[in-house]
């Protein structure tokens, strides 16, 4: 390192720039660096450590203002604080807006914080839960991640993986369970395997856990309960060890239950069954539902890890090339798999947003306290001259602002609170994982106060300083009224309302667009009346185990339901609106992937011959469904308008045929008829939008189904009708999720009314501090212009004239602002994209609002004090002060 | 401004003035109190708190002539004046009758 070479740290150099006064900065920087050198030559083992040093030696507060009277001390402190209240106290209502302003800016971020830190930060509360790693596969031909694993692949992974010390498989599911005198019910269960314990390390709460024994052929079946289970459905009964429950038809015994830890995460469900470990199960290749979680060995990096799965994955594709040539796996961290890419979008746009806002009020913050700091430059400056030095009185001023910061704290601690419980709320009824529990903790708070901390400092001391530095004789020298502030600050309050309009603007379009598409969401027209009760139910593979069986079911439970009083009409099908159907890569016969076309991606629902009643539709072209179709072998489809259009357009599609590519056998599918388009899916950005098609359910009944129901009557008399038709039928089979259609597109669509609500909360604040940010510095500039006004009127000005002037200012800043804004806006809607609806990113009616509105309370902010400087009595102006 | 007493730091800044003498800057102060008294002080403090002494009208500087060396700068050097030397009589006055007759240390 030769001399030449070590230069002097710029951080420490930064620093000391700052802090040192004006006068003696170059100089006392100049004679630093000159020992800096000799230092350096002089071989001294660590100069840049030295320069630190010396630099930190210079950070006494004593050193940045003139008059260090140490002596002083710290009894002052106290007198500062009350002096300071008083100060306060005097002009209640800045410092009022100072607070609020201070608060509302922090309390949303901490809201929004603590919805990030959540997100972000999501942990699984298990023993060195870092070394979890998660495998999902993906259809490369299909593009899509997510697809779970087959049980033999779980079990090569187990078996051969080096880089994970153990694996273990699960699945949820639905299952009906039943205790002794009880109604049967559905609830979701997972599959395991007792490895799970191992790669989670954790002990059951009660009982025991899995062992390998469990999971073997012909064991006795056991399972065991999920702690929120055990206490809401048994009672936290302490001896439930040992008694039996009925879970898909079979006895099983309870051998243990499972910790409350477990319940914020993806694994909580109400029942843990053991895997049964048969050579069928190892052999299934197809079955691809299995979630692979493994634990990693010590010190082994990801890209290892990564390389042996991809080894292990072309294994397994040239061993099983019709279920797994496409097929390859990955390893993801706990949150990588969890976390979901539209949720952690949505959390950056709404820390944009939020942050936005806390900018906004900052600047208004700082305008406020510059003002203030200006209009008591006076006071400064006779005290100054009587001997008080420069510390103090920065002192005195910093004193202040912390106190305002203080408080600005503390309703920012409650707003933060207030603020994530509605988020939680809103969250809620979206159907996010039931393990986000958006916590306000201690860091949240921590954020709130070092927060508002920062910002007492930082707007509270940048002001003060400037104002205990000018020359006190210059001060004292004014003979306006109020004080001017230099050039420079003058500059600077103009360029904060300028940021703050900008800020606003981009804040308020973004509120236009998402509220938009909000009320476009609400009056989406789903295709049919949306009056109806829907209900799933599930037969058991045990009792309905051919296809005539469901049949007889289904044809039973339509003629009850019908003659059930006020029932107008019912329909089956396997989803509700906004639910989707089942999708897959399928071959039109007139384009056949086997002749290199590419295979159309293809919804499916599945319906009775009833549903197109009940929604109302007519055919458009061909027919719909009769009750015998699908049961003669052939497999008629209706395709909605859209297919036909976009496959066939201009011709007649009825005759036509396609099939599935990823089945074993698949068999031809005949149009036989086009249905008007009923919305299976919202068509949003990230959600697959394809074509939809019904089969008939006699082709292909399927155990699990929905029914919809049109009724006069009201929903509980309804859905105690129906639970009683099906109990007639069958004792043993549970109705579940009874819930009337509109609440649950309501829940699909209850995203958007929260974001839009959010956003047009953040733009109507930003828009009121803005226009306080104007007001406050009109007010300001006119008390300044008021001997020049006064001078206007004495030569004959006349008021309009005159507000005319003084408008002119605001305007002038209030459209640089907004010029600016609408650059900064039509970046910024770009990325709102994803969650918008039917409204283009540049909709010119949103932006036009956004800017009406802000030059409108523009110049209402600014109108008032035009109003007064107007009504300014020449002579009182033109007198010396 | 209304002070009685030399600040702490500025006695040991003075001192160490009056002992380089002639030519004194901040940098040859500051080694003076390292050789002297072996205390390392920031050397910005010694040269801030010089101007300000300056102010006080206790120390004089002028502008030296710029360094042989090429990119050489003009270094500020500093003189005590009377009434920097009577203040500093003052301070060890001061002290030393206190100081007189106090044994703390046994």
């Amino acid at each position: 390192m030769t001399a030449a070479s070590v230069r002097p740290p710029r951080i420490a150099r930064a620093l000391l720039g700052i802090v040192l006064p004006r006068r003696d900065r170059a100089g006392a920087l100049a004679e630093l660096d000159d020992k800096f050198a000799e230092v350096v030559e002089a071989g001294l083992s660590s100069p840049r450590w030295w320069y630190w040093r010396q630099a930190l030696g210079a950070m006494r507060p004593g050193m940045w203002f003139a008059g260090a009277d140490r002596g002083a001390g710290a009894g002052g402190l106290g007198a500062d604080i009350r002096f300071g209240i008083r100060m306060l106290a005097k002009t209640p209502l800045t410092t009022a807006v100072i607070v609020v302003t201070l608060a509302v800016g922090l309390g949303f971020n901490g809201a929004v914080f603590s919805m990030t830190n959540t997100i972000v930060f999501m942990a699984l509360p298990f023993e060195d839960a870092d070394r979890l790693r998660f495998v999902d596969a993906v259809n490369r031909e299909e593009g899509a991640w997510g697809l779970g694993l087959t049980y033999p692949d779980y079990l090569e992974i187990a078996a051969t993986s080096r880089g994970f010390e153990t694996a273990a498989a699960w699945y949820r599911t639905n299952a009906t369970v039943r205790r002794a005198g009880d109604l049967p019910e559905r609830v979701v269960a997972s599959y395991v395997t007792p490895t799970l314990f191992d790669v989670l390390r954790f002990q059951p709460s009660l009982g025991r856990r899995l062992t390998d024994d469990d999971a073997a052929p012909g064991a006795p079946p056991v399972v065991l309960l999920g702690h929120a289970a055990w206490q809401n459905r048994h009672g936290a009964d302490p001896a439930i060890v040992g008694q039996t429950i009925r879970v898909q038809g079979a006895d099983h015994t309870i051998v243990g239950v499972l910790p409350e830890a477990l319940e914020d995460t993806p694994f909580a469900p109400e029942l843990w069954i053991p895997i049964a470990d048969t050579a069928e199960l190892a052999a299934n290749h197809e079955r691809r539902v299995y979630n692979v979680v493994g634990r990693v060995t010590d010190g082994l990096p990801d890209s290892q890890l990564s390389a042996e799965l991809d080894e292990i994955s072309q294994r397994l594709s040239a061993r099983y090339p019709e279920t797994h040539e496409s097929i390859s796996e990955r390893i993801q961290t706990y949150r990588q798999m969890y976390s979901g890419q539209g949720n952690q979008t949505i959390m950056f746009v709404m820390m944009g947003a939020v942050g936005f806002l806390l900018l906004i009020a900052c600047a208004n913050v700082a305008n406020l306290l510059i003002s203030r700091v200006l209009h008591r430059g006076r006071e400064i400056a006779v005290r100054s001259a009587m001997g008080a030095s420069q510390w103090r009185l920065v002192r005195q001023l910093l004193v202040e602002s912390l106190l305002m910061s203080s408080l600005a704290a503390m309703g920012g601690a409650v707003m933060a609170w207030w603020g994530s419980k509605l988020l939680q709320a809103g969250i809620e009824r979206t159907g996010a994982p039931p393990w986000f529990v958006f916590g306000v903790g201690g860091e949240v708070y921590a954020l709130v106060v070092v927060l508002a901390f920062v910002a007492g400092i930082l707007f509270g001391f940048a002001p003060a300083l400037h104002a205990v530095r000018a020359p006190a004789g210059d001060v004292l020298k004014e003979s306006g009224r109020g004080t001017t502030g230099s050039i420079r600050t003058r500059r600077i309050t103009a360029g904060l309302v300028v940021v703050q309009v900008m800020l606003a603007v981009i804040l308020l379009a973004g509120a236009g667009v998402m509220t938009r598409s909000a009320v476009n969401v609400q009056r989406v027209d789903w295709g049919l009346d949306t009056d109806l009760l829907t209900v799933r139910l599930t037969l058991d593979a045990d009792r309905y185990p051919e296809n005539e069986n469901r049949l007889d079911f289904h044809r039973d439970l339509e003629q009850r339901v019908l003659a059930i009083p006020g029932v107008d009409a019912m329909g089956l099908t396997s989803s509700f609106p906004s639910r989707g159907g089942f999708n897959g890569p399928a071959e039109l016969e007139d384009r056949l992937v086997a002749e290199g076309n590419r295979p159309e991606r293809l919804s499916q629902v599945i319906v009775g011959a009833n549903y197109f009643e009940l929604a109302g539709l007519e055919p458009i072209r061909g027919r719909l469904f009769h009750e015998t179709d699908g049961s003669d072998g052939t497999f008629p489809v209706v395709i909605e308008q859209r297919f036909a259009e976009r496959f066939w357009p201009g011709e007649d599609p009825v005759g036509k045929r396609f099939r599935w590519v990823n089945e074993v056998d698949p068999q031809w599918m005949t149009v036989i008829g086009v249905a008007p388009r009923i919305m299976h899916l919202l068509p949003m950005s990230f959600l697959p939008d394809f074509p939809v098609f019904y089969t008939p359910y006699p082709a292909e009944p399927l155990r699990g189904m929905g029914i919809m129901v049109r009724a006069s009557t009201d929903t509980e008399t309804l859905a105690t009708a129906l639970r009683e038709a099906v109990r007639a039928i069958d004792p043993e089979l549970p109705l579940y999720s009874i819930e009337p259609l509109p609440r649950l597109l309501e829940e699909n669509t209850y995203s958007w009314q929260v974001v839009a609500y959010m956003f047009t909360m953040l733009g109507a604040i930003a828009l009121v501090l803005s226009c306080m940010g104007i007001y406050a510095v009109m007010a300001f500039a006119i008390g300044r212009r008021e001997q020049e006004i006064g001078v206007r009127m004495a030569l004959g000005a006349r008021a309009p004239e005159v507000v005319r002037l003084v408008m002119r200012v605001a305007l002038v800043q209030t459209g640089l602002g907004l010029v600016l804004g609408l650059a900064g806006a039509v970046f910024t809607t770009r990325l709102l994209t994803m969650f918008m609806f039917e409204v283009s990113p540049t909709d010119p009616v949103t932006f036009a609002a956004a800017v009406g509105l802000l030059l409108l309370s523009a110049m209402l902010a600014g109108w008032a004090p035009a109003r007064r400087a107007s009504r300014v009595d020449p002579m009182r102006a033109l007198q010396p002060d | 401004m209304g002070r009685k007493f030399l600040g702490e730091f500025e006695q040991i800044v003075l001192l160490a003035l009056a002992r380089v003498g002639e030519g004194a800057y901040a940098v040859s102060i500051h080694d003076e109190i390292l050789r002297t008294a072996g205390k390392s002080v920031s050397i910005p403090a010694v040269y801030v708190t010089l101007s300000r002494l300056e102010k006080k009208g206790l120390v004089v500087s002028r502008m030296g002539e710029p360094d042989a060396r090429p990119g050489g700068r003009a270094k500020r050097h500093f003189a005590l004046t009377q009434r920097g030397t009577a203040a500093l009589e003052q301070s060890r006055q001061v002290f030393d009758r206190l100081w007189d007759g106090l044994e703390l240390v046994k």
